[in-house]
């Protein structure tokens, strides 16, 4: 059962040059328990996504159509005021940088309660909840760290807090938007390891957002690559990891160092630039960079089809690829 | 705040106005001119070598400059600002009159100003590059642009023509005397110094505002499906701050060192007039207080902006561990 459905979504940015479409018909739905990875280049359009779940796109920004659907309640139709109690209520988020995520001039406690008190929470209530929430992401000593500043916290304390502020109000959904990339690497397996335990205790729904396709392996059921404002393939982790369907996800694949490599030669990259959304081809815009492209490749954007456990936007299957697993 | 920190401040603040009463005598023995010229006028002319001199050691004007240094500064220690050389009456009490007006002043004018450039420096900053910011930036160029002279004595015209209202006519009524009367005389004055104080107030709140509205913590704040309201003054508001706190700190000084020419357009007998009068008859008595007390009343108000700024902000506080 879909806790999550985003249906078509369509979002745009206003330029001088008129509204720019940055996501171009998204679909993607996540059980309850299920982490979802949404990856893909900077501009691929994968924090549009998040932000218009959370209805909170910057400034000249706006989802010009389609649904998002949490449990089965469209967001899109609600006014202002409903949507506001979703946030955090239904719907949070973790952040990227959790050293500028914190409002550094209050303290953690206060900063988680006053998310609760904005759902109608009581104070003291929101008190008891706010130390149960800081004792459940891992933290000693809750009262002391609910009275500490996040100047006094390590990077690794305030991401755990950040996230005991997300799901203090039991949201169905958590939207993650490179919650690690900004720790070092020890304590990033700890974050992704206390997420998925959370996502276990709470039947959480996660939107995992990220470039790291380690990260993706290691914690997501399934992976939706995007491309220029659509998802190019999505497909269950391991068939994406063992044959990806699309050639854009294959070479992404390719690029990823592995320690195992004898041959220490220059890292596979993709040539070319990710395309200009003011110029997008009529055809599909991985084309120009493609491998596998074919002389039809260029002259329609291709739909989703299903392939293997894939759905994948590509003409081109696997087995007519001509140099597999490379790309550019 | 710790015991040390205090002493240190109050150490550093001392220092400061002795360096500024050696530089005030200093510059004040510098200027051409002469005292008892400037006390007596045209009958200067008339005046013996003898009892020129005989006048200039009745007000110790013959002592070396260091011993009068030294006399007026131990005076200071004792509370003794000296005595006006041209009306006879210690500097102490001509500063006790004078000071309330100002006093007043100021704080009538920020308390108009301040919530006024808060609240439209956060209404530009809301919208950047839309119509309200344009129209608020706009009028507060124009706030900026008039000189004071020209907005003080445009007011008192209309005053003076729509109320028949004028200030010299009258004498100045004290806060004690009448206090409806009082404010009728205050009012104007601190409204034309809160045109220019509102705008530059505004400017920094706009540009303090909109610095801390594009943190990430303000995602996170909305995320946490905060009201707007509280997102914008609990948030934005108190981040910028500091910035806001630093510029009404300044200002607020500024006031305080007399608001020479609205007090002389408004005929009321502040600090800045004093001043004045003191610079005009070369009484080094009066320039001397008046300018310590200018300078002291700009350390104690910086002292309250940095008291202010470690409320404000956490991390200016206590050193201490990590949690």
């Amino acid at each position: 059962m879909s806790v999550l459905e985003i249906v078509d979504l369509h979002a745009v940015v206003a330029t001088d040059g008129g509204e720019l479409p940055v996501v171009r018909g998204i679909s993607l739905s996540i059980d309850a328990g299920e982490i979802v990875g949404l990856v893909g280049e900077s501009g691929s359009g994968k924090s549009f996504t998040a932000l218009s779940v959370l209805g909170l796109l910057p400034d000249g920004a706006r989802v010009s159509g389609g649904r998002i659907l949490v449990d089965g309640e469209d967001l899109l139709s609600l006014r202002a005021a409903e949507r506001r109690t979703r946030r955090g209520g239904t719907v949070a988020m973790i952040y990227q940088d959790p050293m500028t995520a914190l409002n550094p001039l209050m303290t953690v406690g206060a900063q988680i309660a006053e998310g609760l008190r904005a759902h109608g929470v009581d104070g003291a209530e929101a008190k008891k909840r706010t130390l149960a929430a800081i004792e459940e992401v891992g933290l000693p000593r809750p009262e002391r760290i609910a009275r500490s500043y996040p100047h006094r916290l390590s990077g690794g304390q305030r991401q755990r807090v950040v996230i005991a502020s997300a799901l203090a109000l039991r949201p169905k959904v958590l939207i993650a938007d490179e919650p690690t990339t900004a720790l070092d690497v020890t304590i990033q397996q700890q974050i992704l390891a206390l997420v998925d335990e959370l996502r276990v205790a709470h039947d959480l729904a996660v939107l995992w957002i990220t470039h790291d396709l380690g990260v993706v392996a290691r914690i997501a059921n399934r992976v939706a690559v995007m491309y220029a404002g659509r998802i190019a393939e999505a497909a269950p982790t391991r068939s994406l990891f063992a044959a990806p369907q699309h050639p854009y996800s294959a070479a992404l694949l390719a690029s990823i160092p592995s320690p195992t490599d004898t041959v220490r030669g220059p890292l596979p990259q993709i040539g070319g630039a990710p395309p200009d959304l003011t110029a997008l081809p009529p055809g599909c815009p991985f084309e120009p960079r493609c491998a596998q492209r074919e002389p039809g490749c260029a002259a329609t954007e291709p739909d989703p089809v299903h392939r293997g456990d894939a759905d994948t936007a590509c003409f081109v299957p696997r087995e007519r690829w001509t140099t597999a697993e490379e790309a550019g | 705040m710790s015991l040390r920190y205090l002493a240190g401040r109050v150490a550093g603040m001392a220092g400061t106005l002795l360096g500024v009463a050696v530089v005030v005598f200093v510059v004040l023995r510098a200027l051409p001119g002469d005292t008892i010229t400037a006390k007596l006028g045209t009958q200067a002319a008339t005046l013996t070598a003898e009892q020129r001199a005989a006048l200039r050691h009745f007000y110790g004007l013959d002592a070396s400059p260091v011993t009068q240094f030294f006399r007026w500064f131990g005076g200071l220690l004792r509370g003794d600002l000296g005595v006006s050389i041209d009306t006879g009456v210690p500097v102490t009490h001509l500063i006790g009159d004078a000071l309330p007006v100002t006093v007043e002043l100021a704080v009538l004018a920020m308390v108009i100003a301040v919530p006024i450039g808060v609240l439209f420096g956060m209404l530009a900053a809301s919208r950047p590059g839309g119509a309200r910011d344009f129209s608020v930036q706009g009028v507060g160029l124009l706030g900026l642009a008039l000189p004071e002279f020209v907005v003080a004595t445009v007011t008192v015209a209309w005053l003076a023509s729509a109320f028949a209202y004028s200030p010299s006519a009258g004498t100045y009524v004290s806060l004690g005397d009448s206090f409806s009367g009082n404010l009728r005389q205050m009012l104007y004055p601190a409204l034309v110094l809160a045109v220019g104080l509102a705008a530059t107030v505004m400017r920094t709140t706009r540009s303090a505002y909109l610095e801390a509205a594009g943190s990430d913590f303000v995602r996170t704040a909305r995320g946490k499906g905060l009201t707007e309201a509280r997102v914008r003054f609990r948030h934005i508001l108190h981040n910028a701050g500091i910035p806001i706190v630093t510029m009404v700190g300044i200002q607020f000084g500024y006031l305080l060192g007399g608001t020479l020419i609205v007090e002389q357009v408004f005929a009321l007998p502040g600090l800045g007039r004093l001043l004045l009068d003191g610079i005009l008859h070369q009484d080094y008595a009066i320039v001397q207080g008046v300018t310590l007390l200018v300078a002291a009343a700009f350390v104690v108000v910086n002292f309250a902006v940095d008291l202010v700024y470690r409320l404000l902000d956490p991390r200016t506080r206590s050193e201490g561990r990590r949690a």
